[in-house]
């Protein structure tokens, strides 16, 4: 799936009710680069990436991509690395303003295959 | 010495009540939930920020039952120490239950313990499931109560029982497009013999049904498909999502061939069913049943909620699907035996409090029972499950791995597991273990997996630094 693709589903439409609430933008770093992504007070770091047209953030063991797949944390497809620290689900934790949000490949590397910043937790 | 506690796992409807009564009986009372509000999967509550907005005239019963519930809990939640974002991690006895949060964990201890850890959604593997954009169809209303928000645009639904054509609809609400709900037959249709057998479970689930056709109509109006004896194939796409192929079958779950049929999707959304969360009473060395339809290997347990274990309570659905409205009765019953067993080692003691839930109970379990025979999945539905299909997400194990270990004699669950490392990585099986037994031969669904220690991940952070229990629920 190339990027330019994946982003152009970006609608506000997928918020479909009036909200209320301060709006903010989370940081969303993949293989193609880093991104500002709209995010809402309370709602989940994985809410805000597929609301943003995004639908994978972790590169598995076996090299396929993955995203979200149970929503309520019980599956742990989601995870990715948040504020450094890896194997974070995006389904169970909330966006914050300035979040970062990296795409994890495997047990917890990047992309490029450094160990995050946050190191291992 | 301190009061009588009674420790609760698990702030969903079951839950929330177990915990009102036991404080109201005059318990000290701990509640511990991994979400940062109560509600559970059913009621899951957007934060503050996000809460208001327009409810559907499809949605009205369902917030109507959600208010009532959170009246009641409100009125002793003053009373409950409620400790939101926390995991039990293991239970080593009543008097030794670790629980962790974030940054730290405790080791507390319970006279009385009732878990009510509900359950998960089951789905019977596809080529093409670990897509990203393939999610359960509870994901779907996660987003939409949890975040406001849909999962996609045009969004294709597969599976079996009822929960499909709700998040279809819901989603069909929220602004999606739909292009197919495939079913593996009438969710309807299994109803009636039992319904006819027993008037009284139809007049007892004349709310439910009567929400069911309201979601039903807003398909209809919508002009969705909803195909019934359908099975879904596979999911494909270049890296995601695009496309949904179901097919006929033929009553076994088996494809009618040249019956295939391809739905375009940015988004597809299965559910078969429900896994009980029983780890934790089983873990607590809870004796188990195996009972395909409401759940899988579900704790044995009385009128009270007692199990094998004097002291270990189980609370709704985490002792066998019967839906949210059973389960707020089956917490308020339960509730007053745990009050009972931790005041007075008599389970029976307040009885008399919980009587007018103990009727309600029954009334939605009379319904339920005949319900339960919808999840009932073909006999030969996993025979789709082609070699090439992994089976275990976690760890990467597919479908001619699980049958060659089978075919070396592993044929128990466990010894699948060791084998294999199907159902070792970071969900503890919660994924796969359904399917594991399906296919692990004449053993598979009669013995449960061990639960061990560590039943959720905790970082190493939060096991060294243990604190201490005196700030709990005194």
């Amino acid at each position: 799936m190339d990027r330019a693709a994946s982003s152009a589903a970006a609608t506000p439409s997928r918020r479909p009710d009036v909200r209320e609430g301060e709006g903010f933008t989370i940081l969303f770093e993949d293989r193609f680069g880093q991104r500002a992504i709209p995010a809402w007070a309370g709602e989940s770091v994985a809410a805000a990436l597929l609301a943003a047209g995004e639908r994978a953030w972790r590169t598995a063991e076996d090299g396929s991509q993955r995203g979200l797949f149970c929503g309520i944390g019980v599956c742990w497809e989601c995870r990715c690395i948040i504020d450094g620290r890896p194997n974070s689900r995006a389904c169970q934790t909330e966006a914050r303003p300035g979040l970062s949000v990296r795409w994890q490949v495997g047990p917890g590397l990047l992309p490029d295959g450094g160990l995050p910043d946050g190191g291992a937790s | 010495m301190s009061r009588a506690r009674v420790v609760v796992v698990g702030a969903g409807p079951a839950g929330m009540m177990a915990a009102a009564q036991a404080a109201r009986l005059g318990c000290a009372v701990v509640l511990v939930d991994e979400a940062p509000r109560p509600g559970g999967q059913i009621h899951r509550q957007p934060p503050p920020s996000l809460a208001g907005g327009a409810v559907s005239a499809a949605a009205r019963p369902e917030a109507e039952r959600k208010r009532r519930l959170f009246d009641r809990f409100a009125r002793h939640a003053g009373a409950i120490d409620h400790r939101p974002g926390t995991s039990v991690t293991a239970i080593y006895g009543l008097d030794r239950i670790l629980i962790a949060d974030e940054t730290s964990s405790r080791l507390i201890r319970a006279d009385a313990l009732v878990v009510a850890t509900g359950l998960h959604e089951r789905v019977v593997p596809v080529p093409g499931w670990t897509l990203p954009g393939v999610v359960t169809a509870g994901a779907l209303q996660a987003l939409l109560k949890g975040g406001r928000v849909r999962a996609g645009d045009r969004i294709a639904l597969a599976g079996a029982g009822p929960l499909p054509l709700v998040a279809a609809a819901q989603m069909v609400e929220a602004g999606a497009t739909v292009p197919v709900v495939a079913l593996l037959r009438p969710p309807w249709s299994p109803l009636w013999p039992g319904l006819l057998r027993d008037p009284a479970a139809l007049w007892a689930g004349r709310g439910v049904l009567s929400e069911g056709w309201r979601w039903l109509s807003v398909l209809r109006r919508a002009g969705v498909p909803v195909l019934t004896r359908h099975v879904a194939l596979s999911v494909s796409g270049d890296g995601a999502a695009e496309r949904l192929v179901i097919a006929r079958h033929d009553g076994r779950g088996r494809p009618v061939p040249g019956t295939e049929r391809r739905f375009a999707a940015d988004t597809v959304a299965f559910n078969h069913g429900f896994t009980a969360n029983s780890e934790l009473a089983r873990m607590a060395g809870a004796e188990t049943r195996f009972d395909p339809r409401r759940g899988g290997w579900l704790p044995v347990r009385d009128g009270d909620g007692a199990t094998s274990v004097p002291g270990l309570f189980v609370a709704g659905d985490a002792g066998g699907f019967a839906g949210g409205l059973a389960a707020a009765c089956d917490g308020a019953v339960v509730g007053a035996a745990a009050a009972g067993w931790a005041l007075h080692r008599d389970a029976g003691r307040f009885a008399a409090q919980a009587a007018a839930d103990r009727a309600e109970r029954a009334r939605h379990w009379t319904f339920q029972a005949a319900l339960a025979a919808s999840w009932e999945l073909p006999r030969d539905i996993h025979e789709l499950v082609t070699p090439a299909t992994v089976v275990c997400r976690c760890e990467g194990v597919t479908r001619a791995r699980i049958d060659r270990a089978v075919a070396d004699g592993h044929d128990g669950l466990n010894g699948l597991k060791r084998n294999t490392r199907a159902g070792m990585g970071s969900c503890g099986g919660r994924s796969c273990l359904r399917t594991l037994a399906a296919l692990a031969g004449p053993r598979g669904e009669g013995e449960a997996v061990n639960a061990r220690p560590g039943i959720r991940p905790v970082t190493l952070a939060a096991l060294a630094n243990r604190v201490s229990d005196e700030s709990v629920g005194s």
